[in-house]
């Protein structure tokens, strides 16, 4: 400290801080907080007293087959969708960054449109395009003289429906992040080992993928945390069925509260959720400062 | 562009896959959107349920006309813009206030503040849904558009952005305007949006798309049509007509929900891609 602070800049920060402190404070700290003591009640919204009944509803979540298949489900969405997109996504932009015109430009407007569209919105088309019956898949499988499956009716089908609608979102997203990793790589690089007699694929497998591994961490964290929380599209596409196949925390959590008034047992899934979130967010930070040491 | 980039481009297996990896997965982004307005376009339930389903020809664009009709499309789509607009532009001032805060004023405990501004970025609003829900309902604001906009009106991420893009304008610069006689307030809204505007743009977009496409939180805190906005409206309209889908309807409904957010993104894409970028570039 080189020297006091000034009382009035002080007051400034104070008073230009004050909005987000004040909104932060009631709409984040605050029901993150309360949502810990909720989840030890056994509240159910209308009751104006909360009954304290300690770990309760944790035992019983834990306990019930349906929360660990719920949770199974959400691990499968999410490291699926996940992985799908970035293998996707990289290959999308590896194959348009070596292109030159106008065509790689436009193409990868094209494949970020999807990322811009409204997710509930696409939820009601895609269970249009997979309808067995009159949808583009009904007409398809009529085409070649077929019955359509009924996707979003038949468990093993309906999950990878959803992920196949993720992915389709975030396919694009992946390829840009990964066109401005790309962009950092210096040409002398590709230069050197294809003088070495290096093939392309080589190239890719050796130097390409190696070079991105700082922005693979990246997107596979984010993207990860995102998609655990999951909930428009499998919400509107399924409700959670067939026989809670599809069915994912974040709606089941809606479901308890909304649907069934537990307010004190989606408290205690949320906070499982937010446990599981705040695991991943360490495992990235530790990931991101371990890099940082190598260097 | 280099010798090499150009060298290897040529071996023919190379191109073939990639070509072909690129033409399907150019289809496939296009294909839902084609039988989007291929459906929106028939003049009928009828036509709509048919195998084979026929081209329609000629296009019915009343379809357009008369979902504003069938469910109040006009309302949500006002409350959309209504609640998107003022969740940005309390986002956008709150923000600056914030970074400008961050980046040029000298206070104790500045860097505790930060750490409690980025810890907000861990903290979804779905993983405290209920008690955010009784709060919402001792302030009376379910149903409300207070409701649906001020719990937005501080966004961590926004403070986050736009506080390392003030971390470019040099100090000096606050210091020489405040010896001119400019505050604190009219340097962070009157010079600074200048300073850092590719950004700030960035921003304004992408907390208008957020707010623009958010389903859950409507979903929760409304009841009535009068607050919906076009996310949960559309989903309304396909669970009201259970049974019996309108779907020609339903898919010229769900093109008119997509388009705004597509028309920004393609008048400014470049804003758009943007902020992406830097956005990996920090993580």
């Amino acid at each position: 400290m080189y020297r006091k602070y000034r009382k009035k800049e002080v007051i400034t920060a104070v008073l230009f801080l004050m909005p987000a402190a004040v909104l932060f404070a009631v709409f984040k700290y605050f029901p993150l907080i309360d949502n810990f003591r909720i989840s030890l009640t056994n509240w159910n919204f209308f009751r104006p007293e909360k009954t304290f009944v300690g770990f309760q509803n944790f035992v019983s979540i834990l306990t019930s087959e349906k929360f660990w298949q719920i949770l199974g489900n959400t691990f499968f969405y999410t490291i699926w969708s996940t992985l799908i997109s970035i293998v996707i996504g990289f290959l999308l932009a590896v194959s348009l960054f070596r292109m030159r015109g106008h065509l790689p430009r436009i193409l990868k407007t094209l494949f970020f449109v999807p990322n811009v569209t409204t997710a509930s919105a696409m939820a009601i088309l895609w269970m249009w395009i997979f309808d067995p019956d009159f949808g583009l898949s009904g007409q398809l499988f009529a085409f070649f003289g077929k019955e359509s499956p009924r996707w979003l009716l038949t468990p093993g089908l309906a999950m990878w429906v959803v992920i196949s609608l993720a992915v389709w979102r975030s396919m694009g997203y992946v390829m840009l992040i990964y066109t401005s990793g790309l962009a950092a790589i210096s040409d002398e690089i590709y230069e050197a080992a294809r003088i070495d007699g290096a093939t392309q694929t080589q190239q890719t497998l050796y130097i390409t993928i190696p070079l991105l591994k700082s922005t693979s961490y990246f997107l596979l964290l984010t993207m990860f945390i995102q998609a655990m929380q999951v909930f428009d599209i499998v919400s509107v596409m399924t409700g959670g069925g067939p026989y809670d196949s599809t069915n994912v925390l974040n709606l089941y959590i809606y479901q308890m509260a909304f649907g069934r008034s537990r307010a004190g047992y989606a408290s205690a899934l949320s906070v499982i959720l937010f446990l599981i979130l705040l695991a991943c967010t360490v495992i990235q930070q530790l990931l991101t400062r371990g890099k940082e040491d190598e260097k | 562009m280099t010798e090499s980039a150009a060298n290897n481009a040529k071996s023919p297996i190379a191109v073939i896959c990639r070509s072909v990896f690129l033409i399907i997965t150019a289809s496939l982004v296009i294909l839902p959107f084609l039988w989007m307005i291929i459906t929106s376009l028939q003049p009928s339930s009828s036509a709509v349920l048919q195998k084979p389903m026929k081209l329609p020809w000629p296009p019915a664009f009343q379809n357009y006309l008369r979902i504003w009709e069938v469910e109040p499309f006009g309302i949500y789509g006002m409350n959309s813009i209504i609640v998107s607009f003022s969740a940005a532009f309390l986002q956008v001032v709150v923000s600056i206030l914030a970074a400008y805060a961050f980046s040029f004023l000298r206070f104790p405990f500045k860097k505790v503040a930060f750490l409690f501004v980025l810890a907000v970025l861990m903290m979804p609003t779905q993983v405290a849904i209920i008690p955010l829900y009784s709060i919402m309902t001792d302030l009376g604001w379910l149903d409300s558009y207070a409701g649906l906009i001020i719990p937005f009106a501080a966004d961590a991420y926004g403070i986050f952005m736009i506080k390392q893009s003030m971390g470019g304008v040099p100090r000096d610069f606050t210091e020489a305007g405040q010896i001119e006689g400019l505050g604190h307030l009219r340097l962070a809204f009157q010079i600074m949006p200048h300073l850092v505007k590719p950004s700030l743009i960035a921003y304004i977009i992408m907390a208008i798309k957020w707010r623009w496409n958010d389903y859950f939180w409507v979903l929760v805190m409304t009841s009535s049509i009068e607050r919906r906005t076009l996310p949960v409206g559309i989903v309304m309209m396909k669970e009201v007509s259970d049974g019996g889908t309108q779907w020609h309807l339903l898919m010229a409904a769900t093109l008119v929900v997509l388009m705004p957010m597509l028309v920004l993104f393609l008048c400014l894409q470049k804003y758009f891609t943007n902020d992406y970028m830097s956005g990996a570039i920090k993580g």
